[in-house]
């Protein structure tokens, strides 16, 4: 959580441009992460961010304070335009076709090759798990979310996101074992 | 499974392109807010009854209530409240219960009359409309007229006594 958050937050909802900045600089990273792990490419992702920074801008006057975190508030608006994505993009491309090792390279990956892959390769398991799944390992393991804020953000109950990441990483342990062998 | 989560934080170390972060920033910040017609509408009402609201309390506050008098809608200067009065004591609506016979050899047999004091009272009415009807033969009124044959009343036996 960003420092004095509240504070900017309020200041956000006023129609201060320069708080909203503050959030941006803050929530963007993991909005791009979350949107790219979701969608392949990185211009989709980058594409997607935008759109979810510029509708949270937009519509940042009716977010309410009810004791659940901003993040929370932002991964939904994330998530439904992934959702959007999903129904109107024509995938021309399977995405259990993708191999690995053609997939784009991130720029800031620029340590070595091995890594690059590795990454990829987690990357694509995640991808071929049920969207929830996708959502509760990338808010879990990857952004470090609390279970009560995942919860928040993926409008279910504690529990559930337990039992959902028990499902989640059983499944994805299975792939990757699997691409092991290989 | 930590391997698993060690691998799943390797994800950590994605970020997006320096260029694309800094021009989408400018972009975003540099937007217009969107306000439909209704968001404009809805703000101009709120604020003119905020401040109405505000008025109003002002002229109860420094007014010392005395402004009701102009603020009522129904004026009721031209209201004599005497002369109501003296209409309502006009009216003569006097009923009384007259004539209760109590028999107690028969049974029960009561009747109630208005006064016949004024005209105008709906006891007139009554009284008429009774006077046409004929006498229904009831059992009470069976028995009291048999008792008037064959056995004395209290009345006729406490006369009796006396003499």
């Amino acid at each position: 959580m960003l420092d004095g958050e509240v504070h900017i937050i309020k200041r956000a909802v006023r129609g201060d441009s320069s708080a909203f900045g503050l959030l941006y600089d803050h929530y963007q990273p993991k909005i791009y992460r979350f949107a790219l792990v979701k969608v392949s490419h990185r211009e989709e992702a980058e594409d997607l961010t935008h759109q979810v920074f510029l509708k949270a801008w937009q519509s940042i006057e009716s977010y309410q304070d009810l004791g659940f975190p901003f993040s929370s508030w932002l991964y939904r608006i994330a998530r439904n335009h992934v959702v959007d994505y999903y129904r109107t993009k024509k995938v021309t491309e399977s995405i259990d076709d993708t191999d690995p090792e053609k997939a784009p390279v991130e720029h800031s990956l620029n340590s070595d090759l091995l890594e690059k892959l590795e990454v990829e390769r987690v990357k694509n398991a995640i991808r071929k798990l049920k969207p929830e799944y996708q959502d509760v390992i990338i808010m879990r393991f990857v952004e470090d979310l609390p279970i009560r804020e995942t919860a928040l953000a993926l409008d279910k109950s504690e529990g559930a996101i337990k039992l959902l990441q028990h499902r989640a990483i059983k499944e994805i342990q299975k792939m990757l074992g699997e691409n092991v062998k290989y | 499974m930590e391997d698993i989560i060690k691998q799943l934080k390797k994800l950590q170390k994605i970020e997006a392109d320096k260029r694309f972060t800094e021009r989408s920033r400018v972009v975003i910040i540099g937007t217009q807010k969107r306000r439909s017609v209704w968001d404009v509408i809805l703000k101009n009402v709120e604020l003119g009854t905020s401040f109405a609201l505000a008025g109003i309390l002002i002229i109860t506050i420094f007014g010392g209530f005395s402004a009701w008098r102009f603020l009522l809608p129904l004026k009721l200067s031209n209201l004599d409240t005497t002369g109501l009065k003296a209409e309502a004591q006009a009216v003569d609506i006097q009923i009384q219960l007259t004539n209760l016979n109590y028999d107690e050899i028969t049974g029960a047999a009561e009747s109630t009359a208005p006064s016949m004091e004024s005209k105008n009272a709906p006891g007139k009415i009554w009284a008429e409309n009774s006077s046409n009807r004929q006498p229904e033969e009831t059992p009470s009124t069976r028995a009291t007229s048999s008792a008037s044959n064959g056995t004395l009343s209290i009345d006729e036996a406490l006369e009796k006594l006396a003499e």
